[in-house]
């Protein structure tokens, strides 16, 4: 198994940058200290050359927020939680959808069918909005009453449980097609139980399936939690801040922070300033794009065969020429 | 047969519509939703300063969401000029509504036929190379369609921005201002991925045509290339095109709320995502000005296809 995905470029490439990332992310917060933010830059004589926010440049190279802190480090502090949120949404969506299609497998058809008639819903209207819909009274228009727990959890499964009903329904496709070879009929004929026949008949050609899925299931919520954060929903966690004070009533002008410079945070915290400094909203968006990137790479590499193969040496037949003469022959009673 | 294939749409049509009914509602399920909607306009009309004392749990209230979907069907049914809830005060939601989803079925349509219009003209130029030579549309191919739909959209308006502090020559409308409309590059983003959507699914159905007999046959004949895949392949991948246009549809959807978003077009994926939260029948009955057009769309070019390629009865 692991022989044969080496042999596989994009998906060592994807796999890597991914790893690399991640690995950057935790070491970056286990071991460097952040530095101070400067607002403002000065040149060799102590003037101000420029005020936060610093468009790319050598130092920054991708430029840096309102507060003059780098993005780069930004982004690889908040790697960790984008994309580890999102293997974790996705494996939650398989496990639950495992299970569910297990279940629809055992179901009788006409109750699958029916099931299969709610389940086209999805297909009147992107993901986005039914999660949106759904998160938003929670962490945005009712935040008041939600403890910080909920808003965290509660995101997570609406994320985990809106695509269930979809992937369940794949799941049991699957199964059935499987179900329908011959040697599951020869296997139960011979007395395996359910279990066994799924352990040892079904399980070798679901898992790959199942894998290949899962991984597009985490380029899938990473998307999502880029629209999400397009439409202003944090999802790691929010931060208010309180800006100013209003003088005569002390009414605080507040605004919602990313807790943890997660990447959609980030996009909805920044999509203000998309005009006026495009970097601010390009580099996050950018983050998502080659980690989805990536993903695709490695779920592209796992569905092909195998890409790289030893070219056979073409080995010419040697030219020996016979002679046969009347000796070559011998004469049998 | 055609009664199979009507009683089969007609379940499907209300299943479906079963279904929108259900998610529509399903705030009203996770939350307290009158009692959170009365604190919302208490503080709107300033009658509630302090909100640190208020605090709820998801809970499942089975009868307000019922209760709510019924209500829903009302409304709907009713056909009455319903109103919505938006910053304090109760707002009628037609014409408004209507006007911004004639926009952005407007935007979505034109956009969904140029982008079939490419993709067709695309896969015919990338058929007509030697299949040796496709490598490098096809890796094209690849990168453009893994990258996240904002990515592209983000980098389109940047990009116009970009060449109009440099030129002085604005391409094209960026945003939508008073009275004048973005519609040109609206329209050009959002057939882009649709467009590479359909370019990869034709190609794939293209190729797998190239390799079946019939076509080796023509060629045989002395049919010559273009001929063959005009006529014969093409009309051959139309059906797996049309089993793939579903998805694409969804997708442009998605696309069309990003697009929105980022353009600043006040349109009807944005006012479902603006106002739906705290209005869920304007998301229940969005999902219905979806699901109408697109579900009778689908049925009759089914019924077409198969009509056509003489496909009824099994299944």
């Amino acid at each position: 198994m692991m022989k044969k995905l080496l042999r596989k470029p994009m998906v060592i490439a994807g796999a890597l940058f991914i790893l690399l990332l991640l690995v950057g992310s935790f070491l970056y917060s286990a071991l460097v200290e952040p530095p101070q933010p400067e607002k403002m830059l000065y040149d060799g004589n102590g003037d101000v050359v420029a005020l936060a926010p610093f468009p790319p440049s050598a130092t920054f190279p991708l430029g840096s927020d309102i507060d003059g802190n780098n993005f780069m480090l930004k982004l690889l502090e908040g790697a960790k939680f984008t994309i580890g949120l999102s293997i974790i949404v996705a494996l939650g969506r398989m496990v639950l959808s495992f299970i569910g299609g297990y279940l629809l497998f055992l179901l009788p058809a006409s109750f699958r069918k029916f099931l299969a008639g709610l389940a086209d819903t999805f297909h009147y209207a992107p993901v986005t909005i039914f999660t949106y819909v759904l998160i938003a009274p929670v962490v945005m228009t009712f935040s008041w009453s939600y403890s910080t727990p909920t808003k965290i959890i509660f995101p997570m499964l609406v994320l985990m449980l809106i695509s269930v009903p979809v992937l369940s329904l794949y799941v049991q496709k699957e199964l059935d097609l499987i179900a329908q070879k011959e040697f599951i009929d020869s296997a139960k004929v011979m007395g395996g139980s359910h279990f066994h026949i799924f352990k040892a008949h079904m399980a070798p050609f679901l898992n790959p399936k199942l894998l290949i899925i899962f991984i597009q299931q985490v380029g899938q919520v990473l998307i999502v939690f880029a629209h999400l954060g397009l439409l202003r929903v944090f999802i790691g966690g929010t931060d208010v801040r309180v800006l100013e004070y209003d003088i005569t009533t002390g009414e605080a002008t507040t605004a919602a922070f990313t807790m943890s410079n997660e990447w959609a945070g980030l996009i909805a915290q920044n999509f203000q300033y998309v005009n006026s400094f495009p970097w601010m909203i390009l580099a996050p968006v950018t983050a998502f794009a080659l980690t989805i990137l990536a993903i695709n790479g490695i779920v592209y590499g796992l569905k092909s065969g195998p890409t790289y193969k030893r070219k056979r040496k073409k080995t010419k037949a040697p030219n020996v020429s016979y002679t046969v003469n009347a000796e070559s022959f011998e004469l049998r009673n | 047969m055609a009664r199979s294939f009507f009683t089969k749409t007609a379940l499907q049509f209300l299943l479906t519509s079963i279904g929108i009914f259900l998610i529509g509602s399903l705030p009203y399920l996770l939350f307290n939703m009158k009692s959170q909607l009365e604190v919302l306009k208490m503080i709107e009309r300033n009658e509630l300063n302090n909100t640190l004392f208020l605090s709820d749990n998801i809970v499942t209230n089975v009868d307000a969401y019922f209760a709510n979907i019924i209500d829903t069907i009302g409304i709907i049914f009713s056909g009455n000029a319903t109103q919505y809830y938006a910053s304090g005060g109760q707002w009628p939601l037609f014409p408004k509504f209507w006007e911004a989803y004639i926009q952005s079925m407007q935007y979505l349509v034109v956009s969904l036929f140029v982008a079939l219009v490419f993709a067709i003209l695309l896969t015919i130029l990338t058929m007509l190379l030697p299949s040796n030579k496709r490598g490098i549309p096809k890796a094209f191919l690849f990168i453009m369609e893994s990258l996240p739909d904002i990515f592209i959209i983000l980098i389109t308006q940047i990009a116009i921005i970009w060449i109009y502090k440099k030129t002085e020559i604005l391409l094209f409308n960026i945003t939508s201002g008073f009275g004048e409309q973005a519609i040109l590059l609206p329209v050009l983003v959002l057939s882009l991925l649709p467009a590479l959507y359909i370019y990869k699914y034709l190609l794939l159905s293209f190729e797998d045509e190239e390799k079946l007999l019939y076509v080796e046959l023509a060629r045989g004949k002395g049919l010559n290339r273009s001929r063959i895949l005009l006529i014969h392949i093409f009309r051959n991948s139309i059906f797996t095109l049309f089993n793939h246009f579903k998805g694409i549809f969804l997708f442009a959807l998605a696309n069309l709320l990003m697009l929105e978003v980022i353009f600043d077009i006040s349109g009807f994926m944005t006012f479902i995502f603006e106002h739906g939260v705290l209005n869920n029948e304007i998301v229940t009955m969005g999902l219905f000005m979806i699901f109408l057009p697109s579900f009778l769309f689908f049925t009759i070019m089914q019924w077409l296809l198969n009509k056509s390629f003489n496909v009824m009865g099994d299944s």
